[in-house]
């Protein structure tokens, strides 16, 4: 199943509910295991939060740790915190979660 | 009748008796004042030569090895021609704390091993004490041994034979003597202890308010009677039974390290934080920092998803000099209700969280070459990827 990410980056409100924007183009990324549609050329924290966890808008998402990889030549992998992005490709993977368990 | 833990082992005894002086130590069974002659002829000089013990229930049985270590010059004939069928090579194995080998030694009886440790010793003894003897007959390894023969310092109650066999002796010191800390003794926590106990520390003071419970058995390594699950006991005194029959020195408490209590870390060397709660690690952190203590953070994020148990598994080794660049890394406001996952925890990931903070910590003390400087390890599960950062990547996003 995959969830269409209706949000506009440079708006950075939701548009009307069922819309998709076509101002950037949409690939298919996963996160944490679930396909999404994303429009957009980069993605940081705040937004794989949001889309990792749709039922916590508006909370905080500090020291969320998040990975990606199958990134595009020069950012094929890594690891993002803050108000960090990287560049989206098609089919890239992102892990987002907080580690807090032991 | 079993033997007392602290009277020599009967072949260690008869070495003893005969008058060498043989030392169990660090699963090396050693031999001081083995006269040789030195190269060049004419001079009788004392060498030390060690072989591995092979004990079993703490006592030595037959080996099935006959590789020795020689801490001296090569030994040579009379003539002073190096006993090239003995000297297999240069081979620096610590052979017992501080005292490292020079050569390794290869002589194997004709068709078979050695009976016992006896035959072992006094074999290779014959062969490089036979030519000094020739020089001067008065020469002899038998002389007398010291009042202690058996190494009583091991934090280990029985030799630990896995480190002198791997000869991993001399990068075991770099950790040797230390005190460390368990805080919070869950899945990940126990497995930290089930490796660290069978490292050379002085002491394991282990930290964690809770009652071991039924599902902790699952969680944790080894084995658990449903004895221990039926009367209530906190997990640090259970752990202790269980640890203690191994190494010497671990110390339970019983207790919940928060803002209050944090200065029992003062005196630890180091210290393993795997607790639970985000919002608990601050105060832990902060004051670890503040005291100049290292720590490893360890924490997983794990959730279903239509596919499968999906996540990432973090560790993080924080000193005072990094403290305040990883704090973003950490998380610390918590996540009490669960909202961000549920809380998934599998025994293997456990364990692998375990295992990445017990590199992490060796790693930062030498036991481990390190051609690269990252101190914070992310393990995603669904893609098996390991992601690690460092201070230089640190600094090139700031």
């Amino acid at each position: 199943m995959n969830d269409i990410d209706t949000r506009d980056p440079a708006l950075g409100t939701p548009p009307p509910s069922g819309a998709l924007v076509r101002t950037s183009t949409v690939r298919t990324i996963v996160v944490n295991g679930r396909s999404h549609l994303f429009a957009g050329e980069d993605i940081g924290p705040r937004d794989l939060a949001r889309l990792a966890f749709p039922e916590q808008e508006g909370r905080s998402y500090a020291a969320l740790t998040v990975a990606y990889e199958g990134g595009p030549l020069g950012a094929a992998s890594g690891l993002m915190t803050g108000s960090v992005k990287t560049p989206v490709t098609e089919g890239q993977s992102f892990s987002v979660s907080l580690t807090d368990k032991s | 009748m079993s033997r007392s833990p602290t009277s020599p082992d009967p072949q260690l005894r008869r070495l003893l008796d005969e008058g060498y002086d043989a030392t169990l130590v660090g699963g090396m069974l050693v031999v001081r004042h083995v006269p040789y002659v030195a190269p060049g002829g004419g001079d009788v000089r004392l060498g030390t030569l060690a072989v591995i013990a092979y004990i079993s229930g703490n006592v030595l049985v037959r080996p099935h090895g006959h590789m020795a270590w020689w801490v001296g010059q090569p030994p040579c004939d009379a003539d002073g021609h190096p006993l090239k069928h003995l000297i297999a090579g240069a081979e620096s194995r610590q052979i017992m704390p501080g005292v490292q080998a020079d050569l390794q030694l290869c002589n194997k009886p004709k068709g078979r091993e050695f009976h016992d440790h006896h035959e072992y010793v006094t074999t290779y003894v014959a062969i490089i004490s036979a030519h000094a003897q020739r020089l001067d007959p008065l020469a002899t390894a038998r002389v007398g041994a010291p009042a202690s023969q058996v190494c009583t310092s091991s934090p280990f109650r029985y030799a630990d034979t896995a480190t002198a066999r791997a000869g991993t002796g001399a990068a075991a010191e770099r950790i040797a003597g230390q005190t460390v800390g368990i805080v919070g003794l869950g899945g990940t926590g126990s497995y930290v202890l089930d490796l660290v106990a069978k490292c050379p520390v002085y002491a394991i003071h282990l930290f964690d308010a809770d009652r071991f419970e039924q599902h902790n058995a699952f969680r944790c390594p080894g084995a658990f009677a449903i004895e221990n699950l039926r009367a209530p006991i906190a997990k640090v005194e259970l752990l202790t039974q269980v640890y203690s029959r191994l190494h010497r020195r671990v110390v339970p408490h019983p207790m919940r390290i928060d803002a209050t209590t944090v200065p029992m870390l003062d005196l630890l060397d180091f210290v393993f934080v795997c607790v639970d709660d985000g919002a608990a690690r601050p105060p832990i952190l902060e004051h670890l920092a503040s005291r100049g203590i290292p720590y490893v953070d360890v924490g997983m994020g794990l959730s279903m998803s239509d596919d499968g148990v999906v996540g990432a598994v973090r560790t993080t080794l924080g000193t005072p000099a990094t403290h305040d660049s990883l704090s973003s890394r950490i998380p610390s406001t918590g996540d009490p209700a669960g909202l961000y996952a549920s809380n998934v925890q599998i025994a293997e990931l456990n364990a692998l969280n375990a295992a990445l903070a017990v590199l992490a910590w060796k790693r930062m003390f030498g036991f481990y070459a390190t051609g690269r400087d990252f101190d914070h390890g992310i393990f995603v599960v669904e893609t098996g990827a390991m992601h690690r950062e460092g201070r230089v990547d640190r600094k090139e996003q700031a």
